[in-house]
Order: structure tokens, then C-alpha cells, then sequence
């Protein structure tokens, strides 16, 4: 089965400690497919929910109700343990880069690595390989906290795509990128699509279509998920 | 491609250092919370090594003879009255007694080449000669002359020829042993007087019956002391004193709970960084693995450390405060015994006791916290 993750009747609402919102879907009754090989660019105002989606996309968080649908399995629907694995095939860039600030860069991309295979050559390797495909080789022995916005965001994305992951979720990654690093990540991810892999892209980037070669496009509207216009 | 556990170890080992403050302060605490317990086990368990040890190499029994008003001479010739009693195959009379020197009050006894092997005296310790003496390491002596007066019956000077070896210690502190020519002199004993009657008997668990029979066989009152007796007696005073050591439990448990809240507290703080380990791939296994590894990268060098502390301060020959807590010496200590069929189930216990509380602290919430989706971690820790 060729890889894909599906939305089937997904809806989302804010447990009710979280948010004044709670309760209130924030997602309802999305369908939606994202086939392997192509790139999703989901959009919408904020606070329409597309980081949410993504989360849910991604496994970081269960949906109230509906499923997740990865290659076929009802991956939302999983124990934690089976879901704790699926998770290792998915890479996200988050929309605060959320890097850990008491590692260095080349520690932050080799994060995802450290638990699975190898050992220290092959994880330092692989990242700074992944960091010079995003022009940040040489921040590799950098503290993250020295880093301005966009670089951050580069080193983000080179975390979540340094496992060559079937899925990836990327958050607003160019929103502090200029237009050349936009495009050199833009080419990432459509490599990434090329070799198969599920590509989700949230963005409200009105010059989106001059980094990233979309494939599919939808919009997010008052808990919705629609073709975009 | 194979998981490489030392990488993963590196790994935990780089985690701990971006906090090297707090992996300090945690390793401090559990050293020295490893230190104070492991010392009052160790010495208690080196005290009755030790005691055990020496009294084995005395009498089974001992008869002394008493009237109302305390101790009084018997004559040698009872030895004989007590060989006549089945089980026992050896009767010495003793001659010792207390008096003084200039330094304070010290403890004769009359041995001679025979009484020492007896005691299983290393070779190089030399029975006194007549004008000598063989002195333990609370007794103070001139450094001029080595020469000691003895103040008994009769005043006497002795040169010292040697002292007891700190082993024994525990027994010999304020000893002086003379020739017994010497000491009958210094304490003004005829010939046939015997100070009491060291007995050796043919199964040492067969003293305890042989008391009433001992008795029957004197003509007058005797006091009668077995092994078990005076090892009561030494336990009794050494436990006396060294309550007080058990104080350090006190604090130690207050210690450990602090470090237990105190790590709990860390961990419950760390759900952030546990949520984006989770979201990047982590699985619950890995990061309990990793938290495992980084409490024992902590924990074990810290025991290692808190009981090596504690094993000198208990059987380091220089070590000062033992003899000062439990005996009151003001200079030298004993020398303790290590039996290490009990100090290593010590070591073992105060291994338990520090690193599974430690451990506990540190896997509970990473447990609770792994179960969790990444995302509500992650929500949680900003």
C-alpha cells in the first residue's frame, strides 16, 4: 500500500481544562486524504486550527472524535506503545521550532536519531549532511540560543527531515526565512514528496508559490477543511 | 544498522551535562547521604567483627572470687579444683589489677611467652622480660626514656619495650602486660595468689552449664563471666555510646526524602522536553532507557563514592572519631576488623536504600509523562 494519511470524520475540541474554548470543535468532521508523493499546503486565517491539525496528523495529540488513518491503520486509535513507533516514520517542524537550548545545533538535529540506530559518527553524519543541504553547516557547533529566527527554523527543519520520515508535518516553516532559504527548503520537502513520502505544509504565506511546488491545496475555514479556491 | 548502547550512554551522559550544577548537587547529596548511613551499619557491624574477633581469643570462662565486699585473691592451687570438672581441659590463674601512673590509671596483667601464643600474638610481639613492659596505645609514655612508672602496692619503673598491635586495640588500649614476677611485685601478691582463673573448656557452647557446677565446686562465693557474657558488656557500652551515631539516621532519612522530592520536582519540570523527545520519535521505552541511564550515570559513582567515604572512616587506620565517640580516647582509635561476609551485604543494602528511592523518583513521572501524548506535554511545559 502506497503511503497516505487520511482524515476520517476528524474532530478536535480543546479538552475542557485547556482553553475558554473548550468544547467548542475547532475541527469538524474533517475528510481529507494526503497521498504519498504529493505536497499538501493546508491554509487559513489564524487560529482556524491548522497547527491542531497538523498535531493530530503528526500523532501528538488524539482527536475527540473521527480517526487518523495512516497506510490503513487507525493510528489515533492506537495504544500509546504502537503509536510511541508509528510516530519514529514522522518528521514535524513546529511552528516555534521548539529546539532544545542547552544543545548545541548538530545535537538538535541528531536528536531524533539518538534512540534508534548507529551510534555518535553516524548520527553527527547524517546531520551535518542534512544541515548543509539547508546552507546551516556551519552552525552546527552553534548554541541554538545564538541563532536568529530563520536559522532556527532551518535547524528545525533539518531535525525533521534528518530520518528521511514517511510523513512530515511542517508548521509555518519559512515564516522568518528569506526568499533564497525558503526556496532551498521548498526544494527539500519536494524532494521528500518525490521519494514517496506524505508532505502536510501549513502556511498562510501569500508568496508560498515562490518557494514550494504545491501539489494540492486546502482551506481551513471556521473548523472546515475545504479545497482552496 | 544495530542500536549502540555506548553512544546512548554518551548520549545520557551529554544530557547531564547541560545541567552540570544540578547533576553536581544530586551526585553531592547522594554521596553523602550514602556516606551517613553506610558509616552507622559499617560500624556497628565493625564493632561486634571486631569484639567477636578478640574475645574469641580469650578464656570460655572466668571465675574470680567474691565477698560482700568485691573481689578478693584466690590461690593458684584452685587451678587444679577446676580441672577436676568434666568438660573443662585448662585452668590459668591470672594475675592483674588496676593502679596508676603519671599519666593516669592503666590495666596490668602478667603474661609471659606461652599466655601471648595463646592469644595468637603476631611473632614479632615479644612476652615482657623481667623489667619491661608491653603497653597498649592509650598508654602514654616519655618520649626521652620510653621508661614507665607504675604506681601498686610497690612502685616500680619499666622500660617499654613494645606495644600491642592497633588491631587489638579494642582490648589492649590502657593495657600494660609485665613479666609475672614484675607484676606480683607491683601489686603485692604472694606467690600463690591469683588475681582469677581463666578456664578453657572442651566445647566453648558448653559454658553456659557448666556455671552451677563451678560454683558447687569452690569453697567460697565465685563470680562467674563467660564469653557470651562479656561480649553482652562490650556490646552494652559500645551501644551506649554509639547511639549516638545512630543520630545520623535522622537526618539521613530527612535527606533522602528531600532528594526524592527534590528529583520528582526536576522530573515533572522536564514534561516539556519529554513531550518533544515523544513528538521527535522517541518512543516510552527510549526515553525511560534514557532516564535510567542518566540515574545511574549519577547514581552509582555517587554510592561508590559515599561508601568508599564510609568504609574509611570506619576501618582507615587513622581515623580519629571512633575511639573518641564510643570509648572516649583522645588519641589513638582501634583498628577495625573488615569481615567482608557482612560488609558486603552492607554495601549492598545502602546501595538499595539510597539508589532505589533515586531511581523511583526519576522513572515515576518519566512513566506517567511517557504515556501522555507529546502535544499535552508539550502544552503543559511552556
Amino acid at each position: 500500500m502506497p503511503t497516505e494519511l487520511a482524515c476520517r470524520h476528524l474532530t478536535y475540541a480543546y479538552p475542557a481544562h485547556a482553553k475558554s474554548s473548550a468544547g467548542t470543535p475547532l475541527l469538524r468532521d474533517i475528510e481529507a486524504v494526503f497521498p504519498g508523493g504529493q505536497i499538501v499546503l493546508v491554509s487559513g486565517r489564524s487560529g482556524a486550527g491548522k497547527s491542531t491539525l497538523l498535531h493530530l496528523l503528526a500523532g501528538l495529540l488524539r482527536p475527540s472524535s473521527g480517526e487518523i488513518v495512516a497506510d490503513g491503520q487507525p493510528v489515533s486509535r492506537w495504544l500509546t506503545a504502537h503509536r510511541d513507533r508509528w510516530r519514529r516514520r514522522v518528521g514535524v517542524v513546529f511552528q516555534q521550532d521548539r529546539l532544545v537550548s542547552d544543545l548545541t545545533v548538530l545535537e538538535n538535529v541528531m536528536l531524533p536519531l539518538v534512540p534508534r540506530s548507529g551510534g555518535l559518527r553516524h548520527w553527527r553524519t547524517s546531520g551535518l549532511a542534512m544541515l548543509a543541504r539547508l546552507d546551516a553547516y556551519d552552525l552546527a557547533p552553534q548554541s541554538v540560543d545564538a541563532l536568529s529566527g530563520g536559522q532556527r527554523q532551518r535547524v528545525a527543519a533539518a531535525r525533521a527531515l534528518v530520518d528521511t520520515p514517511d510523513y512530515v508535518v511542517a508548521d509555518e516553516p519559512t515564516a522568518h526565512q528569506d526568499l533564497d532559504n525558503a526556496r532551498r527548503l521548498g526544494h527539500l520537502l519536494r524532494q521528500t514528496a518525490d521519494r514517496g513520502a506524505v508532505v502536510v505544509v501549513a502556511a498562510h504565506d501569500r508568496h508560498v508559490d515562490e518557494w514550494l511546488n504545491v501539489d494540492q491545496r486546502l482551506m481551513l475555514d471556521n473548523g472546515y477543511l475545504q479545497p482552496a479556491p | 544498522m544495530k542500536h549502540n548502547r555506548t553512544a546512548q550512554i554518551l548520549w545520557a551522559g551529554r544530557e547531564l551535562l547541560t545541567h552540570p550544577g544540578a547533576t553536581l548537587l544530586i551526585a553531592l547529596a547522594m554521596g553523602l547521604l550514602t556516606t551517613m548511613i553506610a558509616t552507622g551499619l559499617l560500624l556497628s557491624q565493625a564493632l561486634t567483627a571486631t569484639t567477636n574477633r578478640l574475645l574469641s581469643q580469650g578464656p570460655d570462662l572466668v571465675v574470680r572470687r567474691v565477698t560482700h565486699d568485691g573481689g578478693q585473691l584466690l590461690s593458684v592451687k584452685m587451678a587444679a579444683t577446676a580441672m577436676a570438672i568434666p568438660g573443662i581441659i585448662e585452668a590459668r590463674p591470672r594475675i592483674w589489677g588496676s593502679v596508676r601512673t603519671p599519666q593516669g590509671v592503666v590495666t596490668v596483667v602478667a603474661a609471659d611467652q606461652k599466655a601471648l601464643r595463646r592469644l595468637h600474638a603476631p611473632a614479632s610481639i615479644r612476652a615482657p622480660l623481667p623489667g619491661q613492659a608491653l603497653v597498649g596505645h592509650g598508654v602514654t609514655v616519655p618520649e626521652t626514656d620510653s621508661r614507665l612508672m607504675l604506681q601498686g602496692a610497690t612502685m616500680i619503673t619499666v622500660r617499654v619495650a613494645q606495644r600491642f598491635p592497633l588491631e587489638a586495640d579494642l582490648v589492649t588500649h590502657d593495657l600494660v602486660m609485665l613479666h609475672p614476677a614484675d607484676a606480683r611485685r607491683l601489686l603485692g601478691l604472694a606467690p600463690e595468689d591469683a588475681c582469677d582463673l581463666a578456664l578453657t573448656v572442651f566445647h566453648a557452647d558448653e559454658a553456659e552449664a557448666l556455671r552451677p557446677e563451678l560454683a558447687r565446686a569452690f569453697p567460697w562465693p565465685v563470680h562467674i563471666t563467660t564469653r557470651q557474657d562479656t561480649r553482652k558488656h562490650y556490646a552494652t557500652a559500645f551501644g551506649r555510646r554509639g547511639g549516638l551515631s545512630s543520630m545520623l539516621y535522622f537526618p539521613a532519612v530527612i535527606a533522602l526524602l528531600l532528594l526524592v522530592a527534590g528529583v520528582v520536582r526536576q522530573q515533572i519540570g522536564n514534561r516539556a522536553r519529554i513531550g518533544l523527545f515523544k513528538a521527535l520519535g522517541w518512543t516510552s521505552r527510549d526515553i525511560v532507557a534514557l532516564q535510567v541511564t542518566k540515574a545511574l550515570l549519577v547514581g552509582l559513582p555517587a554510592i561508590a563514592g559515599g561508601l568508599m567515604i564510609a568504609y574509611g572512616l570506619v576501618y582507615a587506620p587513622a581515623q580519629q572519631w571512633i575511639g573518641t565517640l564510643l570509648l572516649g580516647w583522645q588519641k589513638t582509635a582501634p583498628l577495625m576488623h573488615l569481615d567482608t561476609g557482612y560488609a558486603a551485604p552492607i554495601f549492598l543494602e545502602v546501595t538499595g536504600i539510597v539508589l532505589i528511592p533515586y531511581l523511583v523518583a526519576v522513572l515515576w513521572p518519566s512513566l506517567v509523562q511517557a504515556a501522555s501524548d507529546p502535544q499535552d506535554l508539550l502544552n503543559r511545559g511552556d
